[in-house]
């Protein structure tokens, strides 16, 4: 990444936003609570990050090409129900069948999205309701329990510095989103269809294909995520992805991803994943009320957003145009 | 010998009878013609007389309701853009079909990334060095000196469009589509493209989608005049027929 690179992600409105609030949360949170600074807490912080970047890199993909799935959360329980319902089994075969359940989520999305026309919201609106049903049933409405040793080793395992395995998929997985998006065909595909569909398909974009394999990638990374919450927790249960359902989607836009597609930086979808997990620790750490998780990231969601409304296009962050419009 | 039919036996496109219906619409009623090398047809006519959709056809937007399509005398049909690139046909659009978010050079190869290859090609990046240069070099032989690393929203009309054309013709087009291409350029700029496209017309025949009969008696070898998706009228610019004359048949 050349300096030039760097210097246009981080130092833009989003970028300085985030880092803003990720220092501002940083010393609050130090100031107010002796534990949040240390190495023990910060570990926690990555690893507590871990499922949320993970889901929120496969919609960080669909939202530059302008759609976007909200039914990760729901493909990401039935992921972890079927990994603990299909033990005591082959670790391979326990993985597979997982994946494959939720790139089938994948697949209908993408169909009824590009083939038939349906606004990928409602369509994953759908598959989110229809899917969590199918999680019910599956597990009986209970808790599964996750009887194999080698999963959680593969997802969560302690195996290198005492941080559980899970951050390093979400870094390996930070790293190959970067590269594809930056550096490959499909990855500038992703930017032109986002940006303008017309004109990419014009210029013989398979834009309908483009789209159709970022439904399969988001579906198989809220897969891969169910994975990590089954091995983390040594079971399965309806409802457990509930509360990632905003944050991922809060992230790669507080990164500065736009709904309309087009932009977007996995660099500060990372960073924006990192400020809302620092917000839920936080909070946790202060013993204050789980409400409160909410308000932070909703308080730093619409502000970020509406100093990125503020900001004139093309210009440098003004803060003075900022402040003229707390003065009005 | 018809007049639509190319005074050079060298014929690299023919239309065939080719109709489009839209429900109970005929856009194109039974259109034929031929394209030979070296040559630029002009295809004029007011708004609805079916230019837009003959291009689309030829393009691969949509498809012909009946009618057959030849390229360099073997028959073709393009079910997307993609075919009709994939068969060397370029065309510049009224709107430029570019993407306001990515740079000049991303914009200039849209579609057709050159690829730098890495372990015996397993994994292959996309050239932005080779894309930043030719765009570069090819831009300034038109006259213009762009900053391609910066994104296209930045530009002018006059500047977009000679991206636009500028990147038809780095692809070695075996067709060239120009679209309403001067729409967005000033004079200067017109001048420009018209010399470029002259220039051009050795290497790849084109065909100019147009409103502007000034311009297409300027720059056209052929006429081709269609009226409710069907062709009306046909003449050659040696003819040196005047605007008033042509608007007659319309």
């Amino acid at each position: 990444m050349s300096i030039k690179e760097i210097r246009q992600t981080f130092l833009n409105v989003n970028g300085i936003v985030l880092i803003a609030a990720l220092v501002g949360l940083t010393v609050l949170f130090s100031l107010t609570s002796p534990y949040f600074f240390t190495p023990i807490n910060w570990r926690v912080i990555f690893e507590s990050m871990s499922i949320l970047a993970i889901l929120a890199t496969g919609l960080h993909f669909l939202l530059v090409a302008g759609e976007i799935d909200i039914s990760f959360a729901s493909v990401l329980e039935l992921s972890a129900v079927t990994a603990a319902l299909s033990t005591p089994a082959n670790t391979l075969y326990i993985i597979l069948i997982s994946l494959l359940a939720a790139i089938a989520v994948g697949a209908v999305n993408g169909f009824f999205t590009v083939k038939v026309g349906i606004p990928s919201f409602l369509t994953t609106l759908s598959t989110m309701v229809g899917v969590q049903g199918i999680v019910f049933l599956i597990s009986n409405y209970r808790a599964v329990v996750l009887r194999n040793d080698l999963l959680p080793e593969i997802f969560y395992g302690r195996f290198f510095a005492g941080v559980a395995s899970s951050v390093y998929w979400m870094i390996g997985f930070f790293i190959l989103a970067g590269i594809i998006l930056r550096y490959t065909k499909f990855g500038r595909w992703v930017y032109a269809t986002g940006g303008n569909e017309k004109a990419a398909r014009l210029m013989g974009i398979p834009t309908k294909a483009v789209k159709f394999k970022l439904f399969i990638i988001s579906a198989a990374m809220a897969g891969v995520a169910g994975l990590i919450i089954a091995s983390r927790s040594l079971a399965a249960r309806p409802g457990m992805g509930e509360n990632y359902l905003m944050p991922a989607i809060a992230a790669p836009i507080l990164g500065g991803a736009l709904l309309t597609g087009g932009r977007g930086s996995i660099m500060r979808t990372a960073l924006g994943c990192l400020v809302l997990t620092v917000i839920i620790n936080g909070v946790n750490l202060l013993g204050l009320e789980p409400a409160l998780q909410n308000i932070f990231m909703g308080v730093i969601l619409v502000s970020a957003l509406s100093i990125r409304a503020l900001q004139k296009e093309d210009k440098a962050i003004s803060f003075k145009r900022i402040l003229k419009f707390f003065r009005r | 010998m018809s007049l639509a039919e190319s005074p050079v036996s060298d014929v690299i496109l023919e239309c065939r009878n080719v109709s489009k219906s839209f429900d109970q619409i005929e856009a194109l009623k039974d259109v034929s013609f031929k394209l030979s090398r070296g040559e630029i047809l002009g295809l004029v006519g007011d708004n609805g007389a079916g230019k837009s959709t003959l291009i689309k056809i030829l393009r691969g937007v949509i498809q012909p309701t009946s009618g057959e399509i030849y390229i360099e005398g073997k028959q073709k049909k393009f079910n997307s853009p993609r075919d009709a690139i994939r068969e060397g046909i370029q065309c510049v659009y009224q709107e430029a079909a570019l993407v306001e978010q990515l740079s000049v050079a991303e914009n200039f190869f849209i579609g057709q990334e050159p690829i730098k290859r890495y372990a015996n090609g397993l994994i292959n990046f996309v050239d932005f060095e080779k894309m930043e240069k030719d765009s570069d070099e090819y831009l300034a032989r038109m006259g213009f000196h762009l900053n391609v690393t910066d994104e296209i929203r930045h530009f002018s009309g006059g500047e977009r469009q000679a991206v636009a054309v500028m990147r038809a013709l780095y692809f070695n087009p075996k067709i060239l589509f120009l679209d309403e291409p001067t729409t967005a350029l000033s004079e200067k700029a017109k001048k420009a493209l018209f010399d470029l496209l002259r220039a051009s017309k050795k290497l790849c025949p084109m065909i100019l989608v147009t409103h502007d009969l000034k311009d297409a008696i300027e720059l056209c070898d052929r006429m081709i005049m269609l009226k409710l998706g069907k062709i009306v009228f046909e003449f050659e610019a040696k003819e040196g027929l005047s605007v008033e004359e042509v608007l007659r048949h319309m």
